[in-house]
Formats: C-alpha cells, structure tokens, sequence
C-alpha cells in the first residue's frame, strides 16, 4: 500500500516504485484525472495493471488500464437524455475548473445542441472555492431549468448551503450532480441536498443480493455509521473481476491477465458487469437517483440492462466533431 | 436593479466574511509581526470545535434545545483556539519575534501538524454541521431580492467582533499595554509591563477571533481539515492591502478586495475575477508599499 | 579567505568536492534505475534551492513564488517534449478542448535549443520584471513575500483555467522522445542524469563566483543594512533584481530538468505548498554558504523515501553521502541576525 498524497507527481513516483521495485502484480486506485494521467505513461513503459474505480472524462482508453468506473456514456450522457425527457431543456452548467468538468460539459454542449436542449451558461469555480452567491445570482438571472452540477469535492458543500439559503429549493430548480455520493451527502448534510438528483451506477440502495451482501459487510467492517457509495463499489468490484481474470489465466502475468479478462462477468452489487475486451472499460447499468432527507439515495430510473463503455462516444452522432483527430 | 441590489449585497457579504477571517490575523500578524501560516487552521480549529457542540447538543440535550447551540459553539470556538493559541505562543512562536520569516516556516508546519491532527480524529471527509433553524430563510425584501438570514447574522457578528476588539486595544487597561508593548517592547518592559504575558494574551485573542470565523463559516462552507488553506492566503491579503496594524486598514482592505471580488466574478468568470483582483492588489502595492494606512514612522532600518 | 581557513582544512574540503563529484558521476553505474530516478530529481531540486539560497541567504529576500519560475521552465521543456510526442499533429488535449491550430506562443517550443533558451529566458525575465517593479518601489521583507504568493496564485489559477492552452489540471504528461531517441532509454536516462549532474555543478560555480566577487559583497551588505549601502551610492534595486532574476533563471532550469526525470508537469507543482517546500530545503541546510547548498539537497525528501518506502539501513549507498556527512546537518543559522555572525566566516 502506497499513499499517493493527493500530489500527482508523487502519483507518478509512486506507481513506478510499485513496479520496478517492489514488482507488484497490479495496482488498484487513483482518484483524479489528473492522477491517472500522471500513472499512466508509467504504467505503459513498465507494462503494469491498473484499475481505476472512478468515473472519468472519457477519450481515452490505455491498453494497461482497466476503467471500473463509468466513462461518459455509462453517466453524463444518459442522464442529460433522462433531463431532456423530463422536458427540461435550459441547461445551467456549473463545473470546478479542472479538466472532468470541462470536458463533461463539452459534451453536455454537443448533446444538447444535437437534441434541442440550450446551455443558457457555462460556468467554472477554482478548486477550493467557497462562495457561490455570486454563480447563485447568475443562476437566477439566467433561469435555467437545471443545473447540472460537477463541482468538486469542498466546493460542492458551499454551494448547496449558499443555494438553499437563497430560497433555492429543489422542487424550485432541479440540479444534477456527477460527484456528490453517499459519502459526500454525509459530509455536506442531507438537509441541504434532500430532493436534488445525483447520476450514478450503483447506490447503497440498490436492490441486488450481491449489494445487501455487500453493504452488511461493509458495515460490519467500518461501523453502522458507515456509507458505501459509488467509486467503493467499483474499487471492490475492480479487485473481483482481476481475481476472476487470473483465476482463468492462471497466471499474473500481465499480458496473459489483459488476455483472459476480455468478456469476464460478475454480479458485483451494482449488477452483472462485463469486462469489454475492446476498450477494458466495463458494462454497468446508469442510475439516476433522488437524495433523500436521511442521506440515502432513492433510485428513480435506470437503464434497465448494462450500457456497454462507449469511452470515444463513437456511437453517438453529434458527438462526431468531439474527438476528430483522436 | 435588483440584481444589482443582490450583488451589492454580496459584495459586503463576501467582505465580511474576508473580515472576520482577517481580523485575527491583523492582530497576530498585523501587532505582533508574525506570520502566522496557521491561521488558517484555527479556523478549522473553530468549525471542528463548532461541530463537536452540535453533537453533544444532540446527543445530550432534548431536540428543542438543538437551536441554542449556536451561540454555545461561538463561544466554544473561541476559547478553544484562544487556549491552542496561547500553547502555540508559549511554546513556539515566543522564540520567533523579530525573525517575521522564520515565524513563517515554523507556523506552516503547525499548520500541517494541525491538519494532520483533524485528519486523524475526524476522517478526511467533510464533516456536516446543520445550521441552527433561526438562520434558515432569507429576509424578503422585494421581488428578486432574498436576503439570506446567515449572511445578515455574519455581518452582525463581525461588527460586533470589530467594536469589541476596537474598545479591547483603545479603551481598556490591557489594550493600552498591549500596544506599548507593540511599539516599543523595551520601553514598555522598563515601565513595569510584562511583556511575555501581553504577547501571550495577544497571540491568543488573534487565534479565538480566527475560532469565531470558523464557526460563523459552518454556515455556508464545508467543514473538512483542508479548509483553512482555502482562507489563508485571502486573509493575508487584506492585512497586507490594508496595512499592517490598522484595524481601518483591514477593515477597508476586505470591503475592496470582497466588492471588487464579487463585481470581477459578475462580469468574467470566478477563476478570471480571483486573477484581476490580485492582479490589482499586486499593483496597488507597487503603488503604496505599505498598504492602505501605514503606521507613519521615522525609523530607518 | 583568512587565516580561518588553513591550507589543509581547503585541501579536506577540495578532495570531499571531488569525492562527491565522482559519486555522481558514477551513480547510473551502481544505483537502480528507480534509485537513479529518484536521485536525478533531487539534484534537479538542489539547483532550485540554490537559486533560493542565493536570494534569500545573500539578499536577505524570500520568494514564496518560486513555485511559478520551477514550473514556468517546466512547461517549457514540457510543451517541447509534449509537441514531440505528438508527432506534428496537435497535442491531444488540445484537440478535446477544441482548438484547430497550435496556438503562436507553442510554436518556438518546436525546436530543443529554443525550449532550452526560453525555459531559463521566460522565467528570469519575470523575475526581472517583477524584481523592476518591486526592489524600485522599495517593497521588501514580508510585503515582497506576500506578493510573491499573489503571483502564485495569479499563474497558477491561469494556468489551470486556460485548459486548452496549458492542459489545465492534468498538466503536461505522455511524453515519448527527446531530440529523437525514446525518453526511457537506459542511456537516454543515464544522459539526463549526467546532464543534470553538470548543471548542478555549473549553478553551483555560478553562485559561487556570484558570491564570492564583488557582487557577492554589496549583496550582503545590502542584506545588513540596505539603506546604508544606499547612502553609499549603490543602487540596492539594481543589486537585488540581479540576483532575483539569476534565482529565477536557476529555478526554470530545474523545471526543465524535473520534467525530463519526472515526465508530468501540473498546476500543482509550481502553486503554495510547493514553493514553501522550496524554502524548507533551504531553511534547513542553513542559510547563507553556498556550500552547503548541496548538503541540503532535497533532505527531507530523502528522508521522506526513506521513512515512507520503509528502505532499510542509513543513507551508506547514497553517494551523496560525503556530503552529508562533512558536517552534517549543520544546525539553523541566521547569522543575518547577529551582527557578529556576519564578519565570522567572509
């Protein structure tokens, strides 16, 4: 176990001592883009194996990464389908500055723009920042009919404070968020975010055998208090599917790992997930959710069967001029 | 028009809650000369301290009860940062007077030490302080125009805060020692005043106000052991834009930098108004290299 | 150099030059690569400290920006490296965030020797120009350094909010080549480690001929008492802008060089924490001898591996040993301080 310290440099140090030194068999982790970005070439030159629980901007697809988190098309895309259906159309995008906002939001242009949806703005806060009254008054001076919100981390707590001391409720304006789990309600309070709606692929909530399995485990674990959310359902998930891999390869090595993981299946808490050999992203059902005044997340659409990882958006019309030259 | 109102309004919100997390800092940095890259964390020290009344309000006390907590967890805040503050004095910083760099580097590493400290007790994870219910809402001024109750509270506070201190160093006995020994510590000393317990008493009153700013910032900001590198550097700005040693300097040093901030933010975006405003206090320091009101002397060197 | 310095005790410490000058030359020949790695940036680092080291210790000016000038050259030799790998097409990030062209102020970072000139050029001539500024105005003592982080926070907020041109948080990473041959090479890697061994050596015969000239004389009489030496005709500004920019220029080479050995440059690297580190390094090497600069190298991130990669043993197979051990880890001096100090040792 290494500690990456948050810093991406360190990332990078790191995950090469864990190869060329210590010669560990696989890595799981990872939190940021940034963070992978900085693995990444490491783990290609030394020809490493890593998993990468977190959701992500897309565009990319490393031969020596495994993505058990959703790209694009297993979250943002569907649920800005799931808004437009729902008959809102102005879009407010509110995003930290860095780069999953930036390019989520992208995305969110192209779609809205290919569907007769219309992006009355587009806003970005530094990493850190913690007043919102002035975003707050853009919001309400632009009208939007939902903000769709992938503030970062601390950020996420001022705005909704800030939002709902403005008489902002959510049966007043709906907002969609990509980065606020289970966990995150705990820390900003579910007073302040009860009835806003998050995207997700799995919630404590959700109702499998493997997930009721799970979340006691977890508990029994780390205390009654405790939470599962998200991106610790697709680390778990991660370690599962690479133990199948080398079972059926009956190796670790690498190469033969990669090999034998292309079209794995397990019933993770989440649901049936498949590796895809193409992309080694996985297959995970979208869930849209509505969070509610215990700190629980109510689900109240899902796409009914997995959506295969479409990293690139290749199979999206609109989304053609997006990564042209890629 | 009422948008305007709003943002007018926000600005002197924003330039408040600069100025409640400024003022501690105008006295241990601002008096006393010391750079102190902690102050950031005694505001954490102040939200966490504010966090741990909620819970025992909740736990201990029937839930009627639940809405006193606020005015117990400011003054918790205080005293409790007063207290760490008072250790940290007699401890470290007592060794770093005249050495304004060193004190610097010796703080910042209280900082980490501190940071590390809450990352070990409470979790890395944010924790939730739910506001008390009598600061829920917003007063209705007319159509467009909410004024939250919490941002009216804050205001308050910091006046408050701002005339207490003002008649603490101008009107009482222990002031007016305090800022002998700021001017001239050896005079101060031959007159009879003890001066390590004056810079104790001072360090320590610095921290409690920082306390009280992280408490009144439960509010409307995330309560986690990173949030006082998120205040740090805004603070140092206003004690610096303002001038060093003038309570006035800081207080016109956070109106300008929150107005300023605010108006930026509302024209360009949140990331572009940060850059202008510093980029403006870069050049108004070029222009007065001592801040808004410098204490006039005629020493050289 | 008086009768304090007899004839042997320069001979001891000419021969401990040389010892520790041969250990890193022949570093690649018995260190891991990972251990060669590691090294390769510390000795990247000790030049920033030197810089720092000449500012603060000489002039009596602390930068908390220095941050800004390591990742100002770091991006230049990264935006170099980053055109290489992508081979003539636009870099990958730029293509997502939408752009169609190279923008103007990438195209000079197509050839080596530029990105070489700029990455030492663009991060001295802000120094200077902010040194211009400032040393004129008479800004100086926790006033400068108060500016100083409003310039970090000024690029780094830039820097992370124009994604399209600078690659926003992520930074800069994936590279490939340099000058033509793969950046991972055994011997590209034992090159850059050579590579930055001289320019170690060559920032340190720098500040050493910078201090112990005449230079080096006004700059601490300046630091003694700066309004004396202007009473006596020099112009301090001139001085100390001087060295800002030479502290600069020190910095950016050492970003140049951090990015070869690390491959990514982010935001992250050149905002607050970073540059305070900058200023630990020097702060516990002691202020002030240029030659304990490199005693200083990157100490604590020595110690940092040490405790966080649970390596055994002490420091016996690092070749930077004769160095620490000559006199230690000298103890926190601040002869600035204490008038007497001063005259001791010059």
């Amino acid at each position: 176990m290494e500690d990456g310290a948050s810093d991406w440099p360190t990332f990078a140090e790191k995950a090469r001592k864990l190869l060329s030194e210590d010669k560990v068999a696989t890595v799981f982790g990872g939190w940021t883009s940034a963070s992978r970005k900085a693995m990444l070439p490491v783990f290609e030159e030394l020809n490493g194996l890593l998993w990468y629980p977190v959701q992500y901007e897309g565009l990319e697809s490393s031969p020596n990464i495994f993505y058990t988190g959703a790209t694009t098309n297993q979250q943002i895309v569907p649920s800005v389908d799931y808004l437009l259906e729902q008959g809102k159309k102005k879009f407010f995008l509110l995003g930290s500055d860095y780069v999953f906002p930036r390019t989520a939001n992208k995305i969110i242009k192209a779609q809205l723009a290919a569907k007769g949806g219309e992006t009355v703005a587009e806003e970005y806060t530094p990493l850190g920042h913690t007043d919102y009254t002035t975003i707050i008054a853009k919001i309400k001076e632009a009208k939007p009919d939902v903000v769709y919100n992938t503030l970062n981390g601390d950020s996420n707590v001022a705005f909704f404070k800030q939002l709902k001391d403005a008489n902002i409720a959510a049966s007043d304006l709906t907002t969609l968020s990509v980065s606020i789990a289970e966990e995150e309600v705990k820390g900003i309070g579910p007073d302040f975010l009860a009835g806003h709606l998050v995207a997700w692929n799995y919630y404590q909530t959700t109702d499998t055998p493997e997930n009721k399995t799970f979340v006691e485990n977890f508990k029994a674990k780390y205390g009654a208090d405790s939470v599962t959310s998200d991106p610790m359902e697709a680390g778990y998930t991660a370690v599962y599917l690479w133990a199948a891999a080398v079972e059926k390869a009956g190796s670790f090595d690498v190469d033969k790992v990669k090999e034998a993981a292309k079209g794995i299946e397990w019933n993770a808490p989440e649901g049936k997930v498949t590796i895809d050999g193409d992309n080694q992203h996985i297959y995970k059902t979208v869930r849209i959710g509505e969070i509610q005044p215990d700190g629980m997340i109510k689900e109240l659409w899902n796409s009914g069967s997995p959506v295969k990882p479409d990293p690139y958006l290749k199979g999206y019309d609109w989304a053609k001029d997006l990564s042209a030259g890629s | 028009m009422a948008m305007w109102i709003t943002q007018l309004f926000n600005g002197l919100s924003v330039s408040s809650i600069l100025l409640l997390i400024a003022l501690g800092l105008s006295v241990t940095f601002g008096l006393m000369g010391v750079i102190n890259m902690a102050h950031g964390e005694f505001i954490m020290i102040g939200s966490y301290a504010a966090y741990l009344t909620q819970n025992a309000f909740k736990e201990l006390l029937p839930g009627r009860m639940f809405d006193a907590y606020f005015p117990v967890a400011l003054a918790a805040s205080f005293l409790v940062a007063f207290a760490i503050g008072y250790l940290l004095e007699l401890l470290l910083i007592r060794h770093l007077y005249g050495r304004p760099l060193d004190s610097l580097l010796a703080t910042w590493g209280v900082g980490l030490v501190l940071q590390q400290i809450a990352r070990s007790i409470f979790g890395a994870p944010n924790v939730a302080v739910n506001s008390p219910s009598w600061l829920n809402g917003g007063l209705h001024v007319m159509d467009g125009i909410d004024l939250p109750y919490k941002r009216l509270f804050i205001l308050a506070l910091v006046a408050v805060c701002l005339a207490a201190m003002y008649l603490y160093i101008n009107r009482s006995h222990s002031g007016r020692r305090m800022r002998a020994v700021m001017q001239n510590r050896e005079m101060a000393a031959c007159l009879g005043i003890s001066t390590r317990r004056v810079d104790g008493m001072t360090f320590a009153i610095g921290s409690g106000i920082a306390g009280i700013a992280g408490c009144a910032l439960t509010l409307i900001g995330p309560i986690g052991p990173n949030i006082g590198t998120y205040y740090i550097v805004d603070a140092f700005m206003v004690v610096v834009l303002g001038g060093v040693g003038k309570l006035i300097g800081t207080v016109l040093g956070a109106l300008g930098i929150g107005v300023f901030n605010t108006m930026f933010e509302w024209w360009s975006t949140a990331s572009l108004g940060k850059v202008f405003v510093f980029l403006c206090i870069v050049a108004f320091l070029q222009w007065k290299p001592k801040g808004l009101f410098a204490v006039r002397t005629r020493q050289l060197d | 150099m008086n009768g304090l310095w007899s004839d042997r005790k320069r001979l001891w410490l000419l021969l401990a030059y040389a010892g520790a000058s041969a250990a890193l030359f022949a570093a690649p020949l018995y260190l891991s690569d990972f251990r060669l790695n590691l090294l390769a940036k510390f000795l990247a680092f000790a030049i920033v400290a030197l810089g720092l080291d000449l500012l603060w210790g000489y002039t009596g000016v602390l930068s908390l920006g220095h941050g800004v000038f390591f990742g100002l050259g770091a991006y230049a030799m990264g935006m170099h490296l980053k055109l290489n790998a992508s081979g003539g097409k636009l870099p990958d990030f730029m293509d997502w965030s939408g752009l169609t062209r190279l923008p103007w102020f990438w195209q000079p970072f197509k050839s080596f020797p530029a990105a070489v000139l700029l990455g030492i050029l663009i991060p001295a001539l802000l120094a200077l120009f902010l040194g211009f500024f400032t040393f004129r105005n008479r800004i100086k003592g926790v006033y400068f350094t108060i500016l100083t982080q409003a310039l970090v926070i000024i690029v780094t907020t830039l820097f992370v909010g124009q994604q399209a041109y600078t690659g926003g948080t992520n930074g800069l990473t994936g590279f490939t080549k340099l000058l033509g041959s793969p950046l991972r090479s055994d011997g590209m890697k034992s090159a850059l480690y050579l590579a930055t061994v001289i320019a170690l050596i060559a920032a340190y015969a720098l500040c050493r001929y910078l201090t112990t000239s005449r230079m080096g004389k006004v700059l601490r009489a300046i630091r003694d008492g700066e309004n004396r030496v202007r009473f006596l005709g020099y112009d301090p500004a001139t001085y100390q802008m001087a060295t800002f920019a030479v502290s600069g220029a020190l910095a950016g080479l050492a970003g140049m060089l951090f990015v070869l050995h690390v491959g990514i440059i982010s935001p992250s690297m050149m905002g607050i924490v970073p540059s305070i580190e900058m200023i630990l390094w020097v702060a516990i090497g002691g202020t002030r001898h240029a030659d304990r600069r490199l005693d200083r190298r990157a100490r604590p991130e020595l110690c940092e591996e040490r405790v966080v990669g649970g390596v055994p043993g002490d420091l016996d197979d690092f070749p930077g040993r004769a160095l620490h051990r000559r006199d230690g880890l000298p103890a926190r001096r601040h002869r600035r301080f204490d008038p007497q100090g001063s005259r001791k040792r010059s």
